[in-house]
């Protein structure tokens, strides 16, 4: 049996299944977001979704960014959690326990995750029993259920774990002989997470934001399990074209429509990152230059 | 390095603990709260939410369902997912980063713009939406994860060990058999635990290309729109118990897999 057969041999399944139920099912939406009322090659049902008087591009414009902002509070919860079970914790067996830990409350599933917030968030949740308990306040907090910030906050949860693994493995990786000679070096412990460990794990983080990102703009569940009647998301609208208005180009058009905003939010965020990185670079070029004075 | 307390990230550590845990906590504690609803207070203890939840009929046909359909894909999976894992790590043919990448482009697209495909493609081939088209769907979905488990102690084999196999007199498939696979067999085993569980908690395939279908999340998904009924919340608590029980069982290998990549 020689090697190219073999190769091929191991490939070819998966690329097969990929064509058939990927590639393809990706062309079918998008042809069929071209079949409008007549003729077939129409750009009808783009000019309806982003046309004068569809309130569509608002829908979609709050999709990605209630997304960017899940993102950025995964990066707040993942990055100086996994910075301090990969570089402060010494025991594999702590760090193993916090990252089991997680993976077993992320692998109960989404719809259960979701679920469950509302025993905390309710008129008689958890929060309410609570600060009325201690007395903070008489009357419960309606607005913590049935909003954006719920919303937020369930799919933050929902998401954030795959930012702590990618992070977590980044930062694993760095040699820690680095740090070591950062701080020989006379940086102090912010300088070396700032200067040594976050440019060395950036490809995590950034393999962790995708990973964040990617299913928060297509999620159905949070906001209709929590959303209440704050603003409609993209996902919502393209299960119920699909469901309930039976408008299968339409719901077509509305998920080819999101793939291509999220693409473009994720270019957007690829150059802030890589804007970021440089300023970082240049400050950093800068305190050297000071401190060598 | 010498290990100093950063009083900072650890408080961000135990923050994200108790963040993870809340929710989690809080069902379980209301899964044996004999008042029916997901609501304070607490007015005593019953295990008659669980004697509820075991005699009904449906959880145990969505029980049924969900198990065979995410034991189906997690072979699967598995099968494919490690053969492609191969591709990656040692293929040596034309245009094979282009097709690694290929492989790998169903986690970089939101599920439900695949569950959507899925359907129309299903309808369009004239495929009727049922069990079939489900598995299909989770394959495509869990796959690429097996993989990436995989790869990473494939990448990290000893390909002198296929060698000295060989050169022992061992054919291509027993090398496979009995050297290179049980090597690997800790990260596909994980990777099969994980197909297993994605498959087993996955809403919006099932929801897109399955008609009739009541897997375990359908049902769920349909039951909490009518008040979450406490069963509910005792069938969440059982299932985090099954998982807790699972990721026992893989810690140990973590732990080593983390002391070894130092």
């Amino acid at each position: 049996m020689n090697e190219t057969w073999r190769s091929w041999l191991s490939g070819t399944p998966w690329l097969l299944m990929i064509g058939c139920f990927f590639i393809m099912p990706l062309a079918g939406l998008l042809l069929m977001s071209f079949s409008g009322e007549g003729s077939f090659p129409s750009l009808e049902n783009y000019r309806v979704i982003l046309g004068e008087g569809s309130d569509r591009p608002v829908v979609l414009l709050r999709t990605i960014g209630t997304a960017l902002t899940v993102v950025l509070l995964s990066m707040v919860i993942a990055v100086p959690a996994a910075y301090y079970l990969a570089k402060c914790v010494a025991s594999a067996r702590v760090q193993a326990a916090v990252l089991a830990l997680v993976a077993v409350t992320f692998l109960v599933g989404p719809l259960i995750r979701t679920v469950a917030w509302r025993g905390i968030l309710g008129r008689s949740g958890l929060v309410n029993t609570v600060l009325q308990g201690i007395g903070v306040i008489d009357e419960p907090i309606m607005a913590l259920l049935y909003g954006r910030p719920a919303v937020v906050l369930a799919m933050t949860y929902n998401a954030f774990p795959f930012m702590l693994f990618t992070v977590f493995l980044a930062m694993k990786m760095i040699d820690d002989r680095f740090l070591a000679a950062g701080r020989d070096l006379g940086a102090g412990r912010a300088g070396v997470f700032w200067r040594i460990v976050l440019p060395l794990a950036a490809p995590g983080i950034w393999t962790g934001a995708i990973l964040v990102f990617v299913p928060t703009i297509s999620t159905v569940l949070e906001p209709e399990i929590l959303g209440g009647t704050s603003g409609r998301l993209a996902a919502t609208e393209i299960r119920d074209q699909f469901f309930h208005a039976l408008n299968w180009p339409m719901g077509s058009t509305l998920t080819i429509v999101l793939i291509i905003a999220g693409g473009i939010a994720i270019l957007g965020l690829a150059l802030a990152t890589a804007a970021l990185a440089r300023l970082s670079g240049r400050i950093g070029i800068a305190m050297r230059a000071g401190s060598a004075r | 390095m010498r290990r100093e307390f950063h009083w900072f990230p650890a408080a961000v550590t135990g923050l994200m603990l108790v963040y993870s845990l809340l929710p989690i906590v809080t069902f379980t504690l209301f899964s044996f709260n004999p008042t029916p609803f997901y609501a304070f207070p607490l007015t005593g203890f019953t295990t008659a939410w669980y004697g509820k939840l075991l005699a009904d009929g449906r959880i145990g046909d969505s029980l049924l369902a969900s198990v065979a359909i995410a034991a189906a894909v997690m072979v699967a999976a598995t099968v494919i997912g490690t053969m492609f894992a191969f591709f990656v790590v040692r293929a040596a043919v034309p245009l094979k980063r282009v097709l690694a990448g290929l492989g790998f482009l169903p986690l970089v697209v939101p599920v439900l713009v695949l569950a959507a495909g899925l359907q129309v493609t299903f309808v369009e081939l004239g495929l009727p939406l049922g069990f079939g088209t489900v598995i299909l769907g989770h394959v495509i979905y869990a796959t690429p994860f097996v993989t990436l488990m995989v790869m990473a102690p494939l990448y990290r084999y000893n390909p002198v060990l296929d060698d000295a196999a060989r050169d022992l007199g061992a054919g291509p498939f027993t090398t496979l058999r009995l050297v290179t696979l049980p090597i690997l067999w800790p990260g596909i085993r994980s990777g099969a635990l994980l197909a297993f569980l994605l498959s087993f908690n996955e809403w919006a395939i099932a929801f897109f290309t399955g008609r009739g279908v009541n897997s375990l999340p359908m049902l769920v998904y349909s039951l909490q729109r009518n008040g979450l009924p406490p069963t509910v919340l005792a069938y969440a608590a059982l299932s985090t118990a099954v998982v807790t029980v699972a990721a026992l069982a893989v810690l140990p290998l973590v732990t080593r897999l983390l002391r070894g990549s130092k």
